[in-house]
């Protein structure tokens, strides 16, 4: 029997979070422009081994940028606005030898049509590319109401979820994948001119 | 026989019982048939899943997670079953032990082969996965993409060295006849494109495919930069978007810089632009190569992964098929149990005494059978139980009788053994023997006090009886015994001797029967009436002769009387006196006897005894009386039955007695004092008593025995028949004599005699 329990054990997921690597946004800025309300952020987190070892084999990563847009509501919970979504995803290409970054709106595998995609000659350039974003445009103006108070909540993680299946067994619950960060920034009321 | 209204309420609750239980596993046996369908459904659906499939990846996590509820869903019912069986064999419930034993048993015939095949699956799984993965395999795998990209790496720096030779032809070309030059180029080289370019970027001229286009593909300045600074290079795109059904747009560009002649002349730098597309196998290898490469990399990474998945599938399907069994024992233990339970619980039951109806399954297995042979077994056993109760019954009730009957007869009945110890009597014979013989029950009759003599002639006559039945073929015999005046509480009336007609007969089983009875009342009853048979005769012969003799007397004192001489004449008067004195005296003694012999029977009417008694006693009033008599009636006594002469009659005797016996006491030297009659009403025992009190002499003790006797008397010229005619007209009426002295201060002060009357009945109901 002590058996069996030890097997359970080994495959259940163990509910515990180990610690995370260490992920954070820094220079988190919104701002509300004439044509529309833009983020800018640098996302600070070094490449976990495991994740970078699954790289140097191959396997494509998935790195998750969300940011939701709330409205201030005195008399509830605040009211989600808007929310984007940006993937990107990360390959290496070991025919020839360079990093290749994806960048897409939506899951990568419905829109493939939607892609922009990048090369790079070293993981560090293209690292430094996903890392950054300037001027990601979340919302029209027309999208938020003019004299509210809006909040602004970034998400950035490394999506586990689209990893091939096996891998997210084995990925799960380890805390060299888990990989995100989270940040709050309130919206400016004018548009900066 | 009420045995049916019994039977039906229990066989009801019987049913309903089975009936619910029935409900019941009913319910039970669904529930754990829709458990283990969908714990099958959800495992096969694991199984598929781990097949790699993309539908089922994609449900693997959820399908994982239902399993486990499943499971801990059985796990639940498991432990309530357990949690349930324990409780029942703490408390003792009976058939618990053997229940568990046998979900034991069946769990353990599904646990164990479970359990083998878990290993050996667990074995197989773990260590076929790791031989998925190979080092040679990894190794050939990657040598493969070495070598094609060792293969584009040459093609590329072919290219670029072709390129930069190629250049050299440029360097004195002019922009503006470039396209003719370039053409050439492309021509030796091979290539698709070529294009010039001037060092701001600017298109100079091209030729090839891709000529006409608007706008061209552009080198990025950094490609422009490195160039520059390497003066060649050269580089492969296209390919980050091919995939094996796509290769056209692979190819190879080499950027290098034409040489420039003027030499620290200030003028700008041109570049060669050459695009040259990659063989289509070589790429579609290439990049099969690749994707092989990633699969098996991303496997290999992946393979803890998996084995995790191929152990958690297999671990659940053991839980599940392990809960299923466990399950499916307790409910099959429980199945076969039931009737061995039921059966079990009849017998302890039926050893206990209560053979109330027991439930029958209707299986048609043999266990069912027994349980149906047990209930019949119980019904029989119980039928001949009743029987034997009722017949019980029936012996009792005649035993009871047979008491009641024994108990009332005024004849007394002893049952004595061969040698005289009292087995048995009735109240009858202690009332008769006046000895408590209840409690003399185990002891020998001749151990009574006072019987002694009586249980020695008994004996007697037995053995008699015994000796000659053989020869005269009798059935009892019969005797009458006088029993001595020892006897303890003797009674007054009955003298000192009871006389007793006994019976004795020999009982079945060599016992002895005795009944006898008391007779002297009979026999004292038969001696008056001869005796008045006697008076009457003996009166009327006496009586004859009387009054002759009277006048004889008389005559012969009227002739003689002044014939003779004064001392004769004395003589004459005195002996004439006294002989017509005595003839008087004889006279009326001789009517006292013929009224004794002629009393007629009383005739019973309602009299008012109070008035009676009132009437008599004008007769006794001051003038009259030689003693006053006092009367004290009570006026509240009701109508008596009497015969109203026979009662003055009675009144008369008692008084006259009363009378004579103050006198002779004032003659002794007594204060004189008066007869009190009084009438008095007893409510307790519903009769009237009429007593007679005086304080004369009193009753001498041997006299007030037989005081009621015929001629018993204390007075010197009493006949001895007036208490005997008060006792005789009270036996006509049915009432109780009772004669005592007044004991005053220790001493005898006088005599009573108390009648009781019963009174008029009431108009009958």
């Amino acid at each position: 029997m002590a058996l069996i329990w030890a097997c359970l054990a080994a495959v259940i997921p163990r509910p515990v979070q180990a610690e995370s690597v260490v992920a954070e946004i820094t220079q988190f800025r919104a701002e509300r422009m004439v044509d529309g309300v833009f983020l800018s952020a640098v996302v600070r987190f070094d490449v976990p081994p495991a994740v970078e070892d699954a790289l140097l084999k191959g396997v494509p990563m998935f790195f998750v940028t969300e940011a939701e847009l709330f409205r201030d509501r005195w008399y509830w919970a605040d009211k989600k606005v808007v929310s984007a979504q940006r993937h990107v995803r990360l390959a290496y290409l070991p025919l020839t030898r360079r990093w290749r970054t994806t960048v897409s709106s939506g899951a990568l595998a419905s829109s493939p049509g939607m892609a922009l995609s990048q090369s790079y000659e070293s993981m560090a350039e293209a690292l430094a590319s996903l890392q950054r974003l300037s001027r990601w445009k979340i919302a029209d103006l027309s999208e938020i109401e003019p004299g509210a108070r809006h909040n602004v909540e970034l998400r950035f993680r490394l999506d586990v979820t689209q990893l091939p299946r096996p891998f997210q067994i084995g990925a799960l619950g380890q805390s060299d994948w888990d990989i995100s960060a989270t940040a709050f920034q309130r919206l400016p009321v004018e548009p900066d001119k | 026989m009420n045995a049916p209204v019994v039977v039906t309420p229990d066989a009801a609750a019987v049913h309903r019982a089975q009936n619910r239980s029935r409900a019941m596993r009913w319910s039970i046996g669904v529930g754990l048939a829709a458990m283990t369908a969908i714990g099958l459904v959800l495992l096969f659906l694991l199984a598929q899943a781990t097949n790699n499939q993309t539908m089922y990846e994609q449900n693997y996590a959820r399908l994982f997670v239902l399993n486990v509820v499943v499971a801990g869903l059985l796990l639940l019912v498991i432990g309530w079953i357990a949690v349930r069986l324990i409780s029942r064999l703490r408390k003792g419930r009976f058939g618990s032990r053997l229940l568990l034993k046998l979900a034991a048993v069946f769990a353990l015939a599904g646990f164990v082969p479970g359990l083998l095949i878990y290993v050996v699956s667990y074995q197989f799984v773990s260590r076929s996965i790791e031989s998925w993965f190979d080092v040679k395999v990894e190794g050939a795998l990657e040598a493969g993409l070495n070598l094609g990209r060792a293969t584009l790496e040459t093609l590329a720096s072919d290219l670029a060295t072709k390129s930069r030779a190629s250049a050299s032809q440029l360097v004195d070309v002019p922009d503006a006849i470039v396209s003719l030059p370039l053409d050439r180029v492309r021509e030796q080289l091979g290539a698709d494109d070529v294009f010039l370019w001037s060092s701001s970027s600017q298109l100079i001229g091209g030729t090839g495919k891709s000529r006409f286009q608007l706008n061209p593909e552009r080198p990025t300045p950094q490609q422009f930069r490195n160039a520059r600074t390497q003066r060649t290079m050269s580089w492969i795109e296209g390919l980050d978007e091919a995939t094996p059904g796509d290769i056209t747009n692979a190819r190879i560009k080499a950027l290098v810089v034409v040489p420039n002649p003027n030499l620290g002349f200030a003028g700008e730098l041109r570049y060669l632009q050459v695009t040259q597309a990659l063989p289509p196998t070589l790429v579609a290898n290439a990049l099969a190569v690749t994707e092989a490469n990633r699969e098996y990399q991303e496997r290999a990474l992946a393979r803890d992964g998996l084995r995790r998945m191929y152990i958690g599938t297999l671990t659940l399907s053991l839980f599940l098929a392990v809960f299923g069994a466990v399950l499916l024992a307790v409910v099959l233990g429980n199945q076969i149990v039931r009737p061995l339970l039921l059966l079990a619980d009849g017998v302890n039951q039926v050893a206990a005494g209560d053979l109330t109806p027991k439930a029958a399954l209707q299986g048609k297995d043999e266990l069912g059978g027994l349980t149906r042979a047990f209930a019949d077994m119980t019904r029989q056993l119980s039928d001949a139980r009743e029987a034997v109760q009722s017949s019980m019954e029936q012996v009792s009730s005649a035993r009871a009788n047979l008491q009641t009957i024994l108990d009332n007869l005024t004849a007394g009945v002893i049952v004595l053994d061969p040698g005289g110890v009292i087995l048995s009597s009735n109240p009858g014979a202690t009332r008769i023997l006046r000895s408590p013989l209840a409690a003399f029950e185990g002891r020998r009759l001749a151990e009574v006090g006072g019987l002694e003599e009586f249980a020695t002639d008994i004996q007697r006559q037995f053995d008699t009886f015994l000796g000659e039945r053989a020869e005269h073929g009798l059935e009892a015999w019969q005797h009458s015994f006088e029993l001595a005046s020892s006897l303890p509480g003797g009674s007054a009336l009955n003298g000192d001797v009871v006389t007793l007609v006994a019976r004795g007969a020999q009982l079945p089983d060599n016992a002895r029967l005795l009944v006898f009875d008391d007779i002297s009342e009979i026999v004292s009853a038969q001696r008056s009436q001869a005796w008045g048979e006697v008076a009457r005769r003996l009166a009327h012969e006496i009586k004859n002769p009387l009054t002759p003799i009277q006048l004889s007397a008389e005559r012969l004192e009227m002739k003689l009387s002044g014939k003779v001489p004064p001392p004769e004449q004395a003589i004459l008067t005195k002996s004439v006196k006294t002989i017509v004195d005595q003839v008087d005296a004889m006279k009326r003694l001789v009517n006292e006897f013929r009224d004794y012999a002629r009393l007629p029977a009383a005739e019973l009417k309602p009299v008012d005894l109070n008035a009676l008694v009132a009437e008599v006693m004008q007769l006794y009033d001051d003038e009259n009386a030689k003693v006053p008599v006092h009367m004290e009636l009570d006026a509240g006594c009701p109508k008596i039955m009497g015969d109203a002469h026979q009662l003055r009659q009675v009144v008369h005797n008692l008084l006259q007695n009363a009378q004579d016996a103050t006198e002779s006491a004032v003659s002794a030297g007594s204060e004189p004092a008066a007869v009190i009659i009084k009438t008095q009403w007893v409510e307790s025992s519903g009769r009237v008593r009429l007593s007679v009190l005086d304080q004369g002499c009193g009753f001498p003790e041997n006299i007030l025995r037989r005081a009621f006797e015929p001629y018993v008397t204390t007075k010197a010229k009493g006949t001895g028949l007036g208490l005997a005619v008060v006792k005789k007209i009270a036996d006509e009426h049915a009432s109780r004599v009772d004669i005592a002295n007044r004991v005053v201060d220790g001493k005898v002060g006088g005599a009573q005699v108390s009648l009781s009357f019963a009174i008029q009945k009431t108009a009958p109901i």
